[in-house]
This record gives structure tokens, C-alpha cells and sequence, in this order.
């Protein structure tokens, strides 16, 4: 029960902190003379970050409530692990916030962890894992590294999204000012850059130990049954397409609207991967 | 005394009319003392600009319209213009209206361009410029400094000062919106024309890390270059530059697109989807618009910057109810500091006026009356001086409540307490010369930064400093 109001009020927090980071899309924000354009601010957008920091305290103690209740890991029930997940994209979205302040794209995020929220609390009543896998902690660690890779990755969506949206006001329509009130290209690129580089090592970890176990389990599918379960060939999938990415940037040098299409793909295949029906990958 | 304001401006005055009342910063100084020694003048201040001729004076006139007519006369023969042909330009505010009309131009407010900034920078002018020559006191520091105050916390706190001013600004700012921080970008003009000097310049003040000048005479490109503190580069090597360059600025005089989608393509290949801005400012236009159809090119035009100006100045004009609120608080502030001095020589004078008397009718009664002792003379002296406290104290209290009530009520009329000064003045024969002008060359007067709704205190005698401060520098 108390799980469920303080999730409810982190939902509320995130809900608010993304109408006021969002209020910069409807303010007509200008730019300092022979300056370039900075991100726009509106007296509501300062409230923004409090609330997403009040959204993730409360969250934090909604997880712990959980853990204490229920006497299992959060990853034993879909809605544990949602929320665990919107959890991380919070508290992704507010370091990057911190770093540089980008209210646009903590709106876009913080919907995205809202959703995240909604879906645990449909599936509330789902019945909780009773597999002793999951009070493991090596697969605790895999769950939560593969979940706060996600979430970052869900960071990367959200500013890639944003630089399309962006690109297409600057290529088509600059005079009707909507350039201004999402942050520059430069800025989105290298946001999203910053999310990739940490999510996918921690995708990376969350997979080898994924890998390992199931190399190592005796009682587990074949490890012919964990490759065929569409949810592990989905997750390297996803692993692939944000090594791509990394390797387009930084290797190649890419720049650009096309790095920009292969993390949409990428999270598109982790919704899919969400989606599909596990074989093997399952603890209940 | 007023404040009066007599002044031309773009509004209504034509060009060639403002050109010939205009004043160098060489003609300032002659100008300001010959308009200072017009009779009535105690303090005069100008501002000349290529938009207005203003001039701000405090005079010893009972009416502002007599005040119009020396300063008129003043500018016609100063400047040689028949006073018929300017009379029909000329505009006139006097007090709280002059007041809030120099607040409204240090805000840009009144400017060619709303809120543009530059203004701020002449309006200082003309203040250094009033005190170099000698011509202003401390009330017209005084409200040239709030004015300038008034034209910072505007720029500050409303978007007004904000936004893109001209195509350069515009330039500016849709790179911003592509590069974020403009250091690490790199600058190619096509064209050493003037409006790709402009519009370099606005990239250049923004902190752009290289310029490269191309021009097919060479001669000029280096010019600009130099000018612009880049490189000039042969004409002909443009298109290498290209793979380099992030903004494009192509303003030649070709007579066809110099840069195509087929030109560009195999150039971007190399580019790797670095983005690329392309500013064509020439017109008949030197980029060809199929480049558009090209990932990471953004193309914009003479009428797409312009786009952008005339938007901005459409979110500026939002802001002109902010900036006037603003200007009323600080002109209710300036207006309390000034009915405060106003009143305060008035009461100063009317106090030394009825001790005078009182003195008088002591020393008569003296002569008359040698039979008293000392003591009895003591109870004289101060029933005589309680008499004349209790005749000053209810005009007194009046001249305070009205200046109070006035620097409450700034926006409303002020006529009343101009009204009771002078007949306080004229009731009891005060003579209007008997305070000295206080002026403070090059120095700075400190309005206090007070709730202007509370009643403001009178000072009597030498201004109180918690009140009204000189800072000589």
C-alpha cells in the first residue's frame, strides 16, 4: 500500500517536472543580442528540477517499500522493474540536466519514465517471482545493469527525437521561432552521446553476466534454448546497434541526422524486445 | 522650477531635419553652454543621435511653455533653422512626462529598432558629455543616472534587449541553434562585400574560431580578412574549404548559383554529416536552393533572416508591458527624490523667513521693554519662538504630506504640489534665488532605493545623505 502511494506521488513529481520543463515549448523564449541562442526558461521551468529530484527521493523510498514488503528483489515482478527503470531515467535525466540544462528534453524523458510507471502499476497485480534465481545477486545485478542501460538509452531516444524535431524546424521553418525553444543540435548530439557511453557498458555488463549464467546454470534451458529465446537475441540486437552508433561516431567520425536514426532503431528493438514473449528468459 | 524636455525625433521628424539640428561630440560642448546661458536655464543636458536631438533642462520658468520657447529658439538659431520650419517637429514634455520619456528612451522603448541596446550607450554620452561642459546639476544627474538604471533593469529583466536585431544577429542565432557554442566553428565568406562583413562580424563577436575570405579579387578578400582578423584565400580554392568550413557566408556578385546540390554532395560525403550552415545574403542568390535536399545543410536566405528579425520584433513588442512597469516604479522613484529637493528649499526658506521676523519683533520689544530681567526675557524668546514654530508647523506638514502623497501618486498629476510650492512661495514672499544650485561635475548622484509608497521624508537645508548622496569621481 505504501508502495503504491509513493509511487503514485514520484509519478505526480515526474508528471509536474515535465509540464514545467515542458512550458519552455510554449513561452517565446529570445536570445541575448550577438549571442547565440541559449536554452530558453520561463519562470515555471525552475521548478522543474526540484520536483524531479523530490520524484526521485520518493521513488527511492516507494523501491525500498517494496524490497521491505515483499521481501524480494524489485526485478521479481514486471512492476518492480518498471519502476526501477523509470527510476534510472530519472536520475539519468537529472545529471544530464546538471551538466547542461536541457528542460526540453527532461520533459521528453521524464514522460517516458512516467509511462514506464503507469505500465508497473497496470501490472500491479501480477504475481510476484518466487524463483531463488532472482535472490541472487549476480542476477540482481544483471537485471538492474541491463535496466539502467535502458534507461539511459531511453535518454538517447528522447534527444534524438528532439534533434530530428529540431532539424526539421531549422531546415524548413526557422522564422516561426519553435528552433528556439528546443536546444541546439550540437547540444542534443552530444547529450545523447553521453547517455550511449554509459549505457552501453552497463548493457555490455548486464549481458556477460546474462551470459555467464546461462553458461554456467545447471538447471537452466541449453544454451541452444537461450539463444533462441527471441528476448536474448532481441538484447544483442540492441547491444549491436548502439556499438554501431559508438563506432559510427568515434571511429568513423559521424555526425549528423543518420547518427541520429540508428538510436530511434535502437530503442525501438528494446520496445520490441520489451514485447515479445520470452522461451527460456522467464523467472516465474 | 521644471523639467522640461524639448526634442525632435524620428517619429516625426524627417531625416533631413534631423540632420541639420544634429550635434557632433565636437559641436556638444558650444551647444550645451550656449543653450545653458539662455535666460532661466539652470541645468541643460542633450541628446544627439541620428534618430533624435533632445534637449533635457531644468529652468526657473512658472510655466514649461515659456521653457519651450527659449530651448526652440535656442535649437533654431543654434542650428540655423528657421524657427517655423522646426517649431512644426518639435515635441515637448515637462516633469513626470520628461521623466519617463528619457526613462522610456534609455530603454529603447522609443528606439527605431524596439529595444535595441545602443541607445543606453548615448544617453551616457550625453551625460558625460553635460558634465564635461559644466551645464548639469544634480538633478539632471540625477535623472540621467536613474534613466540609465531604469535602461539596464529593463534590458535585464524583460526579453526587450533581446533577440536578434538584424540579419547578423539572426546569422547568429540560427547557428547558435545548430552549433551551440560558436568556438569550434569556422567561418568561409564568399564575397568581401559589406554585408558579409557585417554578418562576419556579428560571428566573429561571437567567438567563431577562424575566418577564411574569398573573393575573386584577391586584394579585398585580404582586406576583410584583415579586417576581420582571418585569412584571405584564393577564390578558386573555395570549394576545398568547403569540407572544412561550418558557416557559409556567400554574398558575391555572380550572376548564377556558385555553390549547387552538385557541387556539395561529394563535399559532404567528406564531411561525414558534419552539419553545415549556408548563408546566402547576395541577391540574385549564389546557392543554389536544391542544396536543400541534402542531409545536415541548412540553407537560409536574405528573407529567412529577415524572418527571423521580424519575429523577434514581434516577441519584443510582448514585452513593452513589462519594461513600462518597470519604467513607472522608476520613475516614481526619481520623482520622490525630486518634489523632495523641490519642496525642501521652500520649507528652508519659509523657516529662515519666520525667525527672521521673529528676531525683529524680539529686538523692537527689547528696545521697549528694558524692565524685564533675563529670565522673564527667556519666557519672551520662547513664547515668541513657540508662536512662530506653531505658524510654520501646519504649512510645513502640508508641503510634506503633498510631496509624500505626490511621490505616491507619480502617475497621477502633479499639478497640486507644484501648485502649493509656488504659492507657499509667493504667499510668503520667499525668494527663489536664495538656494544655490548644487551641481556636482563628473560626479554621481545616489537615488535611494526606497519603497517609493511610503511617504518620502522632506530634508531640510543640506540634502541628507541617507538620501541624496555626491560621489565626485
Amino acid at each position: 500500500m505504501t508502495f503504491a502511494v509513493l509511487t503514485i506521488l514520484s509519478l505526480l513529481c515526474y508528471l509536474a517536472s515535465s509540464a514545467c520543463n515542458g512550458s519552455v515549448l510554449l513561452n517565446t523564449p529570445t536570445a541575448a543580442a550577438g549571442v547565440p541562442a541559449l536554452q530558453p526558461t520561463s519562470p515555471v521551468t525552475r521548478f522543474g528540477r526540484p520536483l524531479l529530484l523530490l520524484g526521485i527521493v520518493i521513488q527511492f523510498f516507494a523501491i525500498g517499500m517494496w524490497c521491505i514488503s515483499t521481501h524480494a528483489s524489485p526485478f521479481a515482478s514486471e512492476t518492480g522493474t518498471l519502476t526501477v527503470l523509470a527510476w534510472m531515467i530519472a536520475i539519468a535525466m537529472a545529471a544530464l540536466d546538471y551538466r547542461s540544462r536541457l528542460p526540453a528534453v527532461s520533459a521528453v524523458a521524464l514522460l517516458v519514465a512516467c509511462l514506464a510507471i503507469c505500465g508497473g502499476i497496470l501490472l500491479a497485480r501480477e504475481p510476484i517471482a518466487a524463483n531463488p534465481a532472482l535472490r541472487s545477486q549476480i542476477i540482481n545485478l544483471h537485471v538492474f545493469a541491463i535496466v539502467a542501460g535502458f534507461g539511459l538509452f531511453a535518454v538517447a531516444f528522447g534527444c534524438a527525437a528532439l534533434y530530428l524535431l529540431q532539424n526539421r524546424a531549422l531546415r524548413e521553418k526557422p522564422a516561426q521561432g519553435l528552433f528556439r525553444k528546443l536546444p541546439p543540435l550540437a547540444t542534443l548530439d552530444t547529450v545523447a552521446y553521453r547517455s550511449v557511453m554509459i549505457a552501453l557498458p552497463l548493457l555490455t555488463l548486464g549481458l556477460i553476466i546474462g551470459l555467464e549464467q546461462a553458461f554456467t546454470a545447471t538447471t537452466a534451458p541449453t544454451l541452444v534454448g537461450w539463444f533462441s529465446d527471441p528476448r536474448v537475441v532481441l538484447s544483442l540486437v540492441v547491444w549491436c546497434n548502439y556499438v554501431a552508433y559508438l563506432g559510427a561516431r568515434l571511429a568513423l567520425g559521424w555526425r549528423g541526422v543518420k547518427l541520429q536514426y540508428i538510436l530511434l532503431i535502437g530503442m525501438v528493438i528494446a520496445l520490441a524486445l520489451y514485447a515479445v514473449p520470452p522461451s527460456t528468459h522467464r523467472f516465474s | 522650477m521644471h523639467l522640461v524636455l524639448v526634442g525632435l525625433s524620428h517619429h516625426i521628424a524627417p531625416i533631413a531635419m534631423r540632420e541639420r539640428v544634429n550635434c557632433s561630440d565636437a559641436q556638444l560642448p558650444h551647444a550645451l553652454l550656449a543653450a545653458a546661458e539662455r535666460p532661466g536655464v539652470r541645468e541643460v543636458a542633450m541628446l544627439s543621435t541620428c534618430n533624435r536631438m533632445e534637449v533635457y533642462a531644468l529652468v526657473d520658468a512658472p510655466q514649461p511653455s515659456t521653457a519651450f520657447d527659449q530651448i526652440a529658439r535656442h535649437l533654431a538659431t543654434h542650428h540655423h533653422v528657421p524657427q517655423a520650419e522646426l517649431t512644426p517637429f518639435l515635441y515637448t514634455r515637462h516633469d513626470q512626462e520628461a521623466v519617463l520619456h528619457l526613462m522610456r528612451v534609455a530603454s529603447g522603448l522609443d528606439s527605431l529598432v524596439l529595444g535595441e541596446a545602443q541607445i543606453l550607450g548615448q544617453v551616457k554620452g550625453a551625460l558625460r558629455s553635460a558634465q564635461s561642459a559644466g551645464t548639469i546639476g544634480s538633478t539632471l544627474t540625477g535623472l540621467f543616472q536613474q534613466s540609465i538604471s531604469a535602461g539596464r533593469r529593463t534590458q535585464a529583466e524583460t526579453g526587450l534587449g533581446k533577440g536578434a536585431f538584424s540579419i547578423g544577429h539572426a546569422a547568429v542565432d540560427l547557428a547558435g541553434k545548430v552549433f551551440g557554442e560558436l568556438s569550434h566553428a569556422g567561418v568561409l565568406i564568399l564575397g568581401a562585400g559589406k554585408m558579409s562583413e557585417v554578418t562576419a562580424r556579428h560571428l566573429r563577436n561571437s567567438g567563431v574560431s577562424s575566418v577564411l575570405v574569398a573573393n575573386r579579387t584577391y586584394a579585398r578578400a585580404e582586406a576583410l580578412a584583415g579586417k576581420l582578423g582571418g585569412r584571405a584565400i584564393q577564390y578558386d580554392a573555395f570549394p576545398d574549404e568547403l569540407r572544412r568550413a561550418d558557416i557559409v557566408i556567400a554574398s558575391t556578385a555572380a550572376p548564377h548559383p556558385i555553390i549547387t546540390r552538385a557541387t556539395l554532395a561529394p563535399v559532404l560525403r567528406k564531411r561525414r554529416g558534419n552539419p553545415l550552415i549556408l548563408i546566402d545574403i547576395a541577391v540574385p542568390r549564389d546557392i543554389d536552393t536544391d542544396v536543400m535536399s541534402l542531409d545536415n545543410v541548412f540553407l537560409y536566405n536574405i528573407d529567412d533572416l529577415q524572418a527571423v528579425v521580424a519575429q523577434e520584433a514581434q516577441g519584443r513588442q510582448s514585452e513593452v508591458g513589462r519594461a513600462e512597469t518597470i519604467l513607472a516604479e522608476e520613475c516614481a522613484r526619481f520623482m520622490g527624490w525630486y518634489r523632495n529637493r523641490e519642496a525642501a528649499p521652500v520649507i528652508t526658506l519659509l523657516r529662515r523667513k519666520l525667525d527672521a521676523i521673529r528676531e525683529e519683533e524680539l529686538t523692537l520689544l527689547r528696545s521697549q521693554l528694558d524692565s524685564l530681567t533675563e529670565r522673564e526675557w527667556q519666557k519672551v524668546e520662547a513664547a515668541f519662538r513657540s508662536m512662530s514654530t506653531k505658524y510654520a508647523k501646519e504649512p510645513i506638514l502640508r508641503l510634506k504630506r503633498e510631496t509624500a502623497d505626490a511621490a505616491q501618486h507619480a502617475g497621477e498629476s502633479d499639478t497640486q504640489t507644484y501648485d502649493l510650492l509656488t504659492a507657499t512661495r509667493e504667499i510668503f514672499n520667499l525668494q527663489s534665488d536664495a538656494e544655490p544650485l548644487e551641481t556636482v561635475p563628473g560626479g554621481k548622484v545616489e537615488i535611494p532605493v526606497e519603497d517609493t509608497t511610503s511617504p518620502v521624508p522632506v530634508s531640510v537645508g543640506r540634502p541628507d545623505s541617507t538620501h541624496l548622496r555626491w560621489e565626485v569621481e
